[in-house]
């Protein structure tokens, strides 16, 4: 009767194929949530990294570039600040405290804007970064809520 | 699939074969990416540290030179392609070493943007999909 390879759940399991249920919501959200978590800790560094450099008004960025408003060093505090609120949310997120997803997505949203209008300093980091910003609020607004808050 | 005769246990769904392989694609996925970047960071490393003319001149970084970038990057590529081969291995302390080591690189890609920002740019992307294969599906599998 057991070829092994049958594909029930039962079969599998006494094969020890399973660790925990694998599929279901709950399952996925924890995926994606993790990878929120990760994502806004790498744009929470690179945030505070270019926003202490802007600050500086350090000779990386481009020369005498005009924003829509604000001036580099202005922007540096803006995306200082914002990477820091980033880097507090990822943990949360990590830890599995309920408070950190909407701080995510309230911080990834506002840095969305901000790098836009960030461009003219140096545009191939602002995409780069808009990029993230928007996966991460796609993984927190879609399955962020699934899981209760622990 | 039972043997040829046998009565079945229940009755087999299309979703038994297909869809419940745990996100091992996701995995082996990511074991491959991190190769491909590895060998990307660990030529751009040695063309780094050379000085190559390949890259942008006069460029002015935030932190370091292009040549301490290059032995940045040689080292991450050299870690990568391990960490690659431990991953096809099915090591699980592979899999969360590949998402610290993964994301460093994404931060020091960025911060190497000036020295050839497209090829920066690519990499970027390419350890944020190794990432999310590794973080979504890597701790499913202990078994695997």
């Amino acid at each position: 009767m057991t070829s092994g390879f049958e594909t029930t759940e039962a079969a599998r399991s006494a094969r020890g194929e399973y660790d925990a249920p694998r599929s279901g919501p709950t399952e996925r959200g924890a995926g994606m949530l993790a990878f929120a978590g990760v994502m806004l800790a790498i744009l929470g560094i690179l945030n505070v990294i270019y926003g202490i450099a802007a600050i500086s008004n350090s000779d990386f960025y481009v020369g005498h570039t005009r924003f829509i408003f604000n001036s580099l060093n202005g922007w540096g505090w803006v995306i200082t600040i914002i990477g820091a609120a980033q880097v507090a949310a990822a943990l949360s997120i990590l830890r599995q405290t309920g408070w950190g997803r909407w701080l995510g997505v309230a911080t990834a949203a506002l840095n969305s804007i901000a790098q836009l209008l960030f461009i003219p300093s140096y545009p191939f980091a602002s995409l780069a970064l808009f990029a993230v910003d928007i996966v991460v609020i796609y993984a927190l607004v879609a399955y962020g809520a699934r899981r209760a808050p622990a | 699939m039972t043997v040829q005769g046998a009565q079945p246990e229940r009755e087999i769904s299309f979703q038994d074969d297909f869809v419940d392989d745990g996100g091992y694609g996701w995995i082996a996925f990511a074991g491959i990416l991190l190769f491909i970047v590895g060998f990307l960071n660990f030529i751009e490393g040695i063309a780094a540290i050379s000085n190559s003319k390949f890259f942008v001149h006069d460029t002015k970084y935030i932190i370091g030179s292009l040549n301490t970038w290059g032995w940045v990057m040689l080292f991450i590529g050299i870690a990568q392609l391990l960490i690659g081969a431990g991953v096809f291995a099915k090591n699980q302390f592979a899999r969360w070493a590949g998402v610290f080591i993964l994301g460093l690189n994404a931060i020091a890609q960025l911060l190497l943007i000036p020295a050839y920002p497209f090829w920066s740019l690519a990499i970027f992307t390419l350890d944020i999909l190794a990432i999310y294969g590794l973080v979504a599906y890597g701790s499913r599998l202990s078994s695997y």
